[in-house]
C-alpha cells in the first residue's frame, strides 16, 4: 500500500475519489480521502464516472426516468448530459473545497464507462499504489459492488468507504488487526493518518478464537515495544458481527483501518452491521 | 462727632462753595472743634421761591460714625478652639446642624407608602448625599433582605419572559442549578443516547424505515431483473432499460427484436415504472413516520434523564409554586428538544457549537438559563441602598439588549439587563435630580414605575414605533423602593410648580440649610469636619490657627458672621489647596498662612475680569469719581458673580429732576436693561418721595435715573438707596461726596434695608479707591442691618484701622444723605415744616416750586397745564426748562 511506497521511495499513486453523479457524496469520505492524501503526501484524482449504460438507455424511444419525487419524465441523451454535467461540477467543487483546506492537489477526470471498469482503468493508468475512495455513503446493497471493486481493481491497495451513519473524522485512528502479519504495515499507515489528524492510534486485535487472540496480543506487544504510543485496546473474542460493530462504534474512532473480507468487514451482506453502526470512515485494505 | 454747615454766605473762612469736607467724618473720638464752612449750592434761581434768608447754622448730629475695625470682620481666636491641630480631633462622621433635614429623612425612610419619596434640597457639595446615604445604610442594616428577582424563558410565549421572585440567594442558586442541570444533561443525555440500548432501538427504527425503502427498491430491482429490465440511477432518479446478462441491451440489438417482444418489454418497463413511482412517492411519508418514532424514542429516554437532573432543583424549590411550575415547563421543553443535546442538526451531523463551550454560553441551551436581575446575599443583612450616578433610562429601569446575527438584531430574556430600580428594589435608590431630568425619558419612566408600583422595561423606540428589531415584553416586576432625589431648591420649586406628579410622588421634603448658626459647638464641629476632610484625603493636619482661619472663611462663604457655611466641597478645596502650599513651604502642618494663601490664590486665579474692570476705571474709560463732590451723582455698588467667585464693582448713578407729571424715568427699564427687582426699587423710592414731600402739593416732578456706562442688565434693589440719594441731591441741589459709595435698598418709609454681597461690594470699591489712591475721605455707606454680615478682607480692615477708609452703617436714608452731603436731614417741626436749611426742607421747597409752576402753567393754559401735570411734560428739555 502507499505507506510502503512512501517509505520505499517508489513512485506513489493517488487517492482516486470515485464520484457518481447519480448520488450525493459523503463529506466524511471526502475528508477521509483528503486525510489519506495529506498523510502520504499524495494527490487526489477526482474521477467522475457517467455510467455508459445510461446513455445506451437514453437512446431507447421509450426511455424515461422516475424522479426521486416519484414522477415519470422522458429521458434523452442531451438531458442526461446536462444533468450529469451539473451534478459533476457540484461533486468536483466539493472535492476541491475539502482538499483546499489541507493544501492537497486535485486532478479531475471524466469518464463515460461502467463505474468499476472506470476505476480499474484509472488506477491502472496512475500506477499500482493507489487508494480508491467511494464518495457516496455505502448502502447495505453496495457490499457486492465493493467486493467486485476489490476483485477488479488491482491497482489499488485499499478502499475508503463510509456507512450511512458516518458523521465525523475526529477521534483516534483505530486499526483492527485480524492477521498479525499485517500489523506492521497497517500500524504504520494508522500512525501516519493519526499524525495527519493530530490524534492517537489505537490497536484492536480481532479474532473469534481466544487462544489465537492471546497469542496475537503477545505478538503485538512485542511489535509495539514499551516505548510505543499506540494504545492496545482490550481484546475480546468476537462472537458475532453485530457485537463487534457495536464495540467498534463505542471506541468512537475517527478512522477505522481494517482488512476487507475478514471478521470486521465481511465480503458479503454480513458487512451490513458494521456499515450501519460506524460513525467514522473505513479504510479497507486487501 | 458733628458736621457743621455754615451759611453759604457766611462762611467762617469767608470762602464760598466749599461743602463740608469728609475730614469731618473721619473717625475722631471727639467732636471737631473747627467747623468746616462752606455754602451748600442750592440752585434755586426762581424769584417766586422765598429766598433762604438768614439760614441758621445747622448742626447735624453725627449719630452715624464709621464702624470700628473690629466690626468689620469677626475673628476666631485659635486658643478658643481648644486643640493644637486636627490630629487631636475625632473626624466628623456626618453633617453639622441639619437636624430638621435629617428628621425629614428619617420620617421619609420610615413611612411605608409608595408616594412618600424624598426630595433632598440643598446646596451642591454640601455633603448631604454622603450623610443621607450613611443614614439610610445604617437604617437598612438589620432589615430583612428583599426578594431576588429573576427572569426565565416563557416556553409558551418566548417573547414575554416570566419574572420569578425567590428568597435572597435562591435566585442565584437556581441559576447555578439550571446551569448544572444542563451541564449534567450535556453529559448524561448523549451518554444515554449513545448507550447500546438506545443505539439498538434507534438502529432498529432507522433500519426499519431504510430497509423498507431500500428493500422495496431492491425487490423492485430484482423483479425487474427477473423480467429482463435493468434499474439504473440517474442524477434525478431512476431509469429502466431492457437487460441481457446483467447489462443494458444496446438499442440496435433491441430494435432487431420482433415487435411483439419489444412491446412486451416496453409494457413490462411501463408497469415497473408505475411500481417505482409508488415506491418513491412513499418515501416522504416513511421519513415522517421515522422521525416521529425517533422523537418518541428520544423523548422517552430524555424524560428519564431530565427527571433525574431536575429532581434536586424541584426539591430545593418546593416551597415556591411559581418556580416549580417553571421547572415543569422547562423539563417538558427539554424533553421535546432533546436532540439539542446530541449535537445533531448541523450539516453532516456536525455539532452546532463546539463541545468546549460551557452550558451557560452555549446558544442551544440559553432557553434553560436563569437571568438574575439583582443578586442578594443569602445571609445578607439589610435592604439595599443604591446610588445611580448616571440615571439614563436604561440604567434606571433596565433595558433589553440585542446581538447582531447575520445582519439582524436578535434578543432573548438573557439579554435583559437590570437597572438601578431592580438593584434597589426593596430598599432605597439615590438619584441626582438634575442628572435625572437631563436624561431623555428617564424622569417619566421613574414616575411611571413609582405610580404603577412595578418595573416595566419599555424601550422608547418601541413606544414611538421606531424599532424594527425583535424585542421582548418582559413581565413587570413589582416595585417597592424609596427614591431619594438630590437637587437644589430651584429644581425642587420648578418641579413642584410645573409637574403635578412630583408633589404626589415626593411628599417628603428634606431641606438642607446652606449654613449653620455659629456657636462654640458648631465651631468645634467645623474643626472636626476639617479633620474628616484631612483624614479622607490623607492630608497634613491643620493647626488651630489654620482651622480658625477656615472657620472665618466659613462665615465669609455664608456671607454672615453669625453663620458658618456648610459648603463642604468648597471647604475641602481650600483645605486641600492649603495642604499643597504647606507642602511647598515644607511645613508638616497646614497653618493659617497656608489657608490664607489658598484663599487668595483662588481669588487671584479668577480675578482677571476684576482687574480689567479696575483698570478701565483707573484709566478713566469708565467714569467713577472717588474724590470731590457732585450734585445728582453717586457711586452705587454692584456684585458680579463669575463661576464660584464674585467681586464688587462701583457704578456711577446719576439723577436729573425737573417739573413734570410725577414720574421717574428709569432709563435702565426704558431700554429693557433693568430687571423687575430694580424697577421695584425705583418705584419704592418714588413712593417715599411722594409720601414724604407731597402731602399738601402735587408731586409735579419728573426725574430720570441711570447707571452710567452700564451696557448689561441691571437687577436687584440694592442700588435703590443710592438712586434715592442721587434724586434727593438733585432736588436739594446738594453735592454728594464722590469718595463715598452707597449700597442698600430702601423702603417707602426711608428705612435702609439689608442687601446681599455686602463684603464684595465694599471690597470692590476699596480696590478701586486704593488703585486711585486712598485719601482717608473714602468709604462705603451700608445698611446697619448688614453689619452682621461683614467679613471683610484683612487689607480692608487694616485700611480702616489706619483711618484711610471707612464703612458707615446707617438705618435710614436721612442718615445716609447726611453722611453723603454733610447736611442735616432735618425733621418736621410742629408747624409741619422741615427746619430751614435742612436737606429735607430744600427738597420740599424745590418740589413746592415745581408744583406752583405747574399750577401757574395750568392757569395760563388749562389744556397745557393739564397735560403738564398729567404727563404733558415728558422730555428732559421741558423738565430742564422748568427747573432752570
Amino acid at each position: 500500500m502507499i505507506a510502503h511506497v512512501a517509505e520505499a521511495g517508489e513512485g506513489r499513486g493517488r487517492v482516486v475519489v470515485r464520484l457518481d453523479p447519480a448520488r450525493q457524496p459523503s463529506r466524511v469520505v471526502l475528508a477521509a480521502a483528503v486525510r489519506v492524501a495529506e498523510a502520504f503526501q499524495s494527490e487526489i484524482e477526482s474521477l467522475v464516472v457517467a455510467d455508459r449504460q445510461l446513455y445506451e438507455l437514453a437512446m431507447f424511444p421509450f426511455a424515461a426516468q422516475v424522479t426521486h419525487a416519484g414522477r415519470v419524465a422522458p429521458l434523452s441523451a442531451e438531458k442526461l448530459d446536462r444533468e450529469i454535467a451539473t451534478a459533476a461540477s457540484v461533486l468536483v467543487r466539493a472535492v476541491r473545497e475539502a482538499a483546499q483546506r489541507a493544501g492537497v492537489t486535485v486532478h479531475v477526470r471524466f469518464m463515460r464507462e461502467e463505474p468499476v471498469l472506470a476505476v480499474a482503468r484509472t488506477c491502472a493508468e496512475l500506477g499500482p499504489w493507489n487508494v480508491v475512495a467511494l464518495a457516496e455513503p455505502l448502502a447495505a446493497g453496495d457490499a457486492a459492488a465493493l467486493r467486485r471493486l476489490f476483485v477488479s481493481v488491482t491497482g489499488a491497495t485499499g478502499v475508503i468507504v463510509a456507512g450511512p451513519a458516518a458523521r465525523d473524522t475526529a477521534g483516534p485512528v483505530i486499526v483492527a488487526i485480524e492477521e498479525i502479519d499485517r500489523l506492521p504495515p497497517m500500524l504504520r499507515a494508522a500512525e501516519r493518518l493519526a499524525a495527519a489528524g493530530r490524534t492517537e492510534t489505537r490497536l484492536l486485535l480481532v479474532s473469534d478464537d481466544p487462544p489465537t487472540l492471546e497469542w496475537m496480543e503477545d505478538q503485538a506487544r512485542l511489535v509495539l515495544g514499551d516505548a510505543s504510543k499506540v494504545r492496545l485496546e482490550p481484546s475480546l473474542p468476537v462472537r458475532d458481527a453485530a457485537e463487534l460493530a457495536e464495540r467498534l462504534r463505542r471506541l468512537a474512532g475517527g478512522f477505522l483501518i481494517a482488512q476487507f473480507g475478514g471478521l470486521v468487514v465481511p465480503a458479503g451482506d454480513a458487512a451490513r452491521p458494521i456499515l450501519a453502526a460506524l460513525r467514522c470512515p473505513l479504510f479497507l485494505v486487501r | 462727632m458733628f458736621f457743621k454747615r455754615a451759611n453759604r454766605d457766611k462762611g467762617r473762612d469767608g470762602k464760598a462753595g466749599s461743602p463740608v469736607s469728609f475730614e469731618a467724618a473721619a473717625p475722631a473720638a471727639v467732636p471737631q472743634p473747627t467747623p468746616q464752612p462752606g455754602p451748600v449750592s442750592v440752585a434755586v434761581a426762581d424769584a417766586d421761591v422765598a429766598p433762604e434768608v438768614g439760614l441758621p447754622e445747622i448742626v447735624v448730629a453725627a449719630s452715624h460714625p464709621p464702624l470700628p475695625a473690629s466690626d468689620l470682620r469677626w475673628r476666631v481666636d485659635p486658643k478658643s478652639l481648644g486643640f493644637r491641630s486636627t490630629a487631636e480631633l475625632e473626624p466628623s462622621s456626618g453633617l453639622i446642624g441639619q437636624e430638621r433635614a435629617m428628621k425629614a429623612i428619617a420620617f421619609g425612610a420610615s413611612v411605608k407608602a409608595r408616594d412618600f419619596n424624598i426630595f433632598v434640597l440643598g446646596p451642591p457639595a454640601s455633603g448631604k448625599s454622603t450623610a443621607v446615604r450613611a443614614y439610610l445604610e445604617a437604617e437598612a442594616r438589620g432589615r430583612p433582605e428583599p426578594s431576588e428577582w429573576v427572569y426565565v424563558n416563557s416556553f409558551k410565549t418566548p417573547g414575554k419572559p416570566r419574572a420569578l421572585a425567590l428568597p435572597p440567594g435562591r435566585g442565584v442558586a437556581l441559576a447555578k442549578a439550571m446551569v448544572g442541570a444542563v451541564e449534567e444533561l450535556m453529559g448524561s443525555l448523549p451518554a444515554v443516547f449513545d448507550s447500546e440500548e438506545y443505539q439498538a432501538r434507534r438502529r432498529a427504527i432507522d433500519e426499519e424505515f431504510r430497509a423498507a425503502q431500500e428493500d422495496a427498491l431492491d425487490a423492485l430491482s430484482r423483479r425487474a431483473g427477473d423480467q429482463g429490465v435493468a434499474v439504473l440511477r440517474t442524477p434525478m432518479g431512476f431509469a429502466m432499460a431492457p437487460m441481457l446478462d446483467g447489462k443494458v441491451v444496446k438499442p440496435e440489438v433491441f430494435g432487431a427484436l420482433p415487435e411483439s417482444m419489444r412491446r412486451d418489454v416496453e409494457a413490462k418497463i411501463e408497469a415497473l415504472q408505475k411500481e417505482l413511482e409508488e415506491v418513491l412517492s412513499r418515501a416522504p411519508r416513511l421519513e415522517k413516520a421515522r422521525r416521529a418514532k425517533v422523537t418518541a424514542l428520544n423523548g422517552e429516554l430524555a424524560r428519564r434523564v431530565a427527571r433525574a437532573a431536575f429532581d434536586d432543583i424541584e426539591a430545593a424549590n418546593a416551597d415556591l409554586p411559581d418556580v416549580v411550575g417553571y421547572l415543569a415547563a422547562a423539563e417538558a421543553d427539554l424533553v421535546a428538544h432533546a436532540s439539542l443535546f446530541l449535537g445533531e442538526g448541523g450539516e453532516d451531523g456536525q455539532p452546532v457549537v463546539a463541545a468546549t463551550v460551557g452550558a451557560a454560553h452555549d446558544p442551544r441551551f440559553r432557553r434553560y438559563m436563569v437571568n438574575v436581575m439583582a443578586a442578594r446575599e443569602p445571609d445578607g443583612d439589610g435592604t439595599p441602598v443604591i446610588e445611580e450616578a448616571n440615571p439614563t433610562l436604561g440604567n434606571l429601569i433596565g433595558r433589553v439588549e440585542h446581538i447582531a446575527q447575520m445582519g439582524a438584531l436578535l434578543t432573548d430574556f438573557l439579554l435583559i439587563k437590570p437597572g438601578a430600580l431592580h438593584r434597589a428594589n426593596g430598599g432605597a435608590l439615590l438619584l441626582d435630580a438634575r442628572k435625572l431630568l437631563q436624561q431623555p425619558f428617564a424622569w417619566e419612566a421613574l414616575k411611571r414605575a413609582l405610580k404603577a408600583g412595578e418595573i416595566r422595561i419599555d424601550s422608547p423606540l418601541d413606544q414611538m414605533g421606531l424599532a424594527a428589531t425583535q424585542s421582548l415584553e418582559p413581565e413587570p416586576i413589582p416595585l417597592d423602593v424609596k427614591v431619594v432625589l438630590f437637587g437644589d431648591r430651584e429644581i425642587y420649586y420648578l418641579l413642584a410648580a410645573y409637574d403635578p406628579d412630583f408633589r404626589r410622588l415626593f411628599k417628603v421634603q428634606a431641606d438642607f440649610d446652606d449654613s449653620v448658626d455659629r456657636t462654640a459647638g458648631s465651631e468645634r464641629d467645623y474643626a472636626r469636619l476639617v479633620a474628616a476632610i484631612v483624614a479622607k484625603h490623607a492630608l497634613k493636619p491643620v493647626d488651630a490657627a489654620g482651622v480658625a482661619r477656615l472657620v472665618e472663611e466659613g462665615a465669609r462663604l455664608a456671607a454672615d458672621r453669625e453663620k458658618l457655611s456648610i459648603e463642604i466641597g468648597r471647604l475641602a478645596d481650600i483645605v486641600r489647596e492649603a495642604d499643597h502650599w504647606a507642602g511647598v513651604a515644607g511645613r508638616a502642618e497646614t497653618g493659617a498662612a497656608d489657608v490664607e494663601r489658598a484663599i487668595s490664590e483662588h481669588i487671584e486665579r479668577a480675578s482677571r475680569l476684576a482687574d480689567r474692570m479696575r483698570e478701565t476705571i483707573g484709566r478713566g474709560i469708565v467714569l467713577v469719581d472717588v474724590e470731590g463732590e457732585k450734585v445728582g451723582q453717586i457711586n452705587g455698588l454692584s456684585v458680579i458673580q463669575l463661576g464660584d467667585t464674585a467681586f464688587g464693582r462701583p457704578s456711577r448713578i446719576t439723577a436729573r429732576v425737573r417739573m413734570g407729571p410725577g414720574r421717574v424715568t428709569d432709563i435702565e427699564r426704558e431700554v429693557e436693561l433693568g430687571g423687575a427687582l430694580h424697577s421695584k426699587g425705583v418705584m419704592i423710592l418714588w413712593g417715599f418721595l411722594a409720601g414724604r414731600y407731597a402731602e399738601t402739593v402735587p408731586l409735579a416732578l419728573s426725574a430720570s435715573l441711570v447707571f452710567e456706562q452700564s451696557y448689561g442688565g441691571v437687577d436687584g434693589d440694592s442700588a435703590s438707596a443710592a438712586e434715592l440719594c442721587a434724586i434727593l441731591s438733585a432736588l436739594a441741589d446738594l453735592p454728594i461726596r464722590q469718595g463715598l459709595a452707597v449700597t442698600g435698598s430702601v423702603n417707602q418709609w426711608g428705612e435702609m434695608q439689608a442687601i446681599g454681597g455686602v463684603n464684595e461690594k465694599i471690597e470692590g470699591f476699596f480696590d478701586v479707591c486704593r488703585a486711585k489712591g486712598l485719601t482717608g475721605r473714602q468709604g462705603v455707606v451700608i445698611p446697619r442691618s448688614n453689619v452682621q454680615h461683614l467679613m471683610l478682607r484683612s487689607d480692608v480692615v487694616a485700611a480702616v484701622e489706619a483711618g484711610s477708609f471707612a464703612v458707615h452703617a446707617v438705618a435710614t436714608i436721612d442718615a445716609a444723605f447726611e453722611i453723603l452731603t454733610g447736611v442735616g436731614a432735618g425733621a418736621r417741626g410742629r408747624d409741619g415744616l422741615f427746619p430751614p436749611g435742612t436737606a429735607n426742607r430744600r427738597v420740599e421747597d424745590r418740589l413746592t416750586l415745581f408744583a406752583e409752576r405747574a399750577r401757574r402753567f395750568a392757569v395760563k393754559s388749562p389744556e397745557g397745564a393739564d397735560k403738564g401735570l398729567e404727563g404733558g411734560v415728558r422730555g428732559p428739555e421741558g423738565g430742564d426748562r422748568g427747573s432752570a
